[in-house]
């Protein structure tokens, strides 16, 4: 389980993450939706540790998180962080190396599925072959808890539709998938429950059956109500 | 830790390339102007295979300091801080790549300078005659050998190697407590220097006569900067441990 408990990030001029807490269960997909500047990869990173929070902690199964939760909590930021000097094949290498729970042979299979070039460097991939190598190098870990940072953007249809189902394969019960988009359609086909994310705020966490059921809204009508200008203040 | 360690040895490759394929043509041409007895490639030749050995191993250090710099301030620092390393591995490495790196080039240089004089001495005079040449060119030099100049180097490589430790936490610095603020830079050279001062005139104070020639004095030099090394190491991984946010 992870608990965020009254989170705060404040950057000079600006507070990214405020007070945000919430408990997340295994056994479920969760989409983190919110427009741009809303706090969402702040939140992630500071789940991951990436980044250090200003007030707040984050739990993971009961441990506030740190070097150890690392190892299984995995993340895929949405901008590209791997080496220049890197091959798609040395990028398989280097998670090998650094995480137990990495499995070459998955990642070989997802490269093969993906179309992509174990020789390719990664300085020279196009933004979308870029997406589909983040989301298999970061699915090809056995974790406990995916954060998912925009995977679906700048990429086509089919990448769209090659990542999607990876992220998809791998979801069980034993594990989390925490996917942040902004492309709300997509997501409402495979996630279960949404987070929303406004002015660094928590706005709700909403079960997407249950939402259709008590309030015959789909998400992307939760999401205008939410975010569009007559949306509510949280 | 071993991961960590061949992977910094990995992001220093291509400079240490760099200056061995730069080494190795020098040092043919050198070759050349001895045994062909051309007098302008041996000057060059030896002109500047001496930079490159005192260039080598300052520019090991400083692009120690760059890639520390970059794993901090670019999106590429996500290949080190999302895996489970602390700081103090993940910083311990670097340093132990730069150490190595800067001892072995520094006396492969120091090796190389040696044999390289010992040919021009078999091509144009007596071994001895050698050693008497060296003792006039560093006249201050009591007691000249293999050992003096092998320790000599040594002292100046663990000072080399304080100054890019100190710059080390002058970056993390820069990325922590005073990321965002005015004048961050400069108030980080300003710091290091102050450090580096600081640790020099503490050095002059201690009851040595300071003469690094001196093979004993040189391995106290190296023996005092392994000191502030470690401090500065420690300082800084605490402060990334507790207070870096990439």
């Amino acid at each position: 389980m992870l608990e965020s408990i009254e989170i705060t990030k404040k950057f000079i001029g600006k507070t990214a993450v405020d007070n945000i807490s919430m408990k997340l269960e295994a056994g479920h997909i969760y989409a983190l939706l919110g427009p741009n500047g809303s706090g969402k990869t702040t939140w992630m990173k500071m789940v991951t540790g990436l980044i250090k929070p200003t007030s707040g902690y984050v739990m993971y199964n009961g441990t506030p998180i740190g070097i150890p939760s690392r190892k299984d909590i995995a993340y895929m930021a949405t901008e590209p962080y791997f080496y220049d000097w890197m091959t798609i094949e040395g990028v398989g290498k280097y998670y090998q190396d650094f995480f137990d729970d990495f499995s070459m042979d998955k990642y070989h299979m997802m490269l093969n599925r993906m179309e992509l070039d174990r020789s390719t460097k990664t300085k020279t991939l196009s933004s979308g072959m870029m997406a589909k190598l983040k989301v298999a190098v970061t699915m090809a870990r056995e974790a406990k808890v995916y954060l998912l940072d925009e995977p679906l953007n700048g990429i086509d249809l089919i990448a769209r539709d090659d990542v999607m189902k990876t992220m998809i394969e791998n979801a069980r019960e034993d594990n989390m998938l925490i996917i942040s988009s902004h492309l709300v359609e997509e997501l409402e086909s495979f996630v279960d429950s949404a987070i929303f994310i406004k002015d660094a705020r928590l706005a709700g966490i909403f079960n997407i059956e249950e939402l259709r059921q008590s309030e015959g809204l789909s998400l992307a009508d939760k999401y205008r109500e939410i975010f569009g200008h007559a949306g509510g203040e949280y | 830790m071993l991961n960590l360690l061949k992977y910094e040895f990995r992001k220093t490759l291509g400079v240490k390339a760099i200056i061995l394929v730069l080494t190795a043509v020098l040092e043919i041409v050198f070759l050349i102007g001895l045994y062909g007895e051309f007098d302008a490639p041996l000057g060059i030749g030896a002109g500047l295979l001496f930079t490159t050995a005192s260039v080598g191993v300052i520019v090991i250090g400083i692009y120690s300091i760059i890639l520390l710099r970059n794993d901090l301030n670019t999106k590429q620092s996500y290949m080190l801080f999302m895996t489970p390393n602390n700081s103090y591995k993940i910083l311990g490495a670097k340093v132990i790549e730069c150490g190595l790196s800067i001892f072995i080039i520094g006396m492969f240089f120091t090796a190389l300078g040696f044999l390289d004089l010992m040919l021009v001495s078999q091509k144009f005079g007596e071994i001895e005659e050698f050693f008497e040449v060296i003792k006039l060119m560093f006249s201050e030099i009591a007691d000249f050998s293999a050992s003096t100049l092998f320790s000599t180097a040594l002292s100046v490589m663990t000072s080399w190697l304080f100054s890019v430790v100190t710059a080390f936490f002058a970056v993390v610095l820069s990325a922590t407590f005073l990321n965002g603020k005015k004048f961050n830079g400069l108030i980080s050279l300003v710091i290091f220097i102050a450090i580096s001062l600081l640790v020099g005139y503490i050095f002059n104070k201690l009851p040595f006569d300071n003469d690094i020639y001196d093979m004993k004095m040189a391995l106290i030099t190296a023996g005092f900067y392994i000191i502030p090394t470690v401090l500065m190491y420690f300082v800084t991984a605490w402060i990334m441990d507790n207070k870096l946010s990439v």
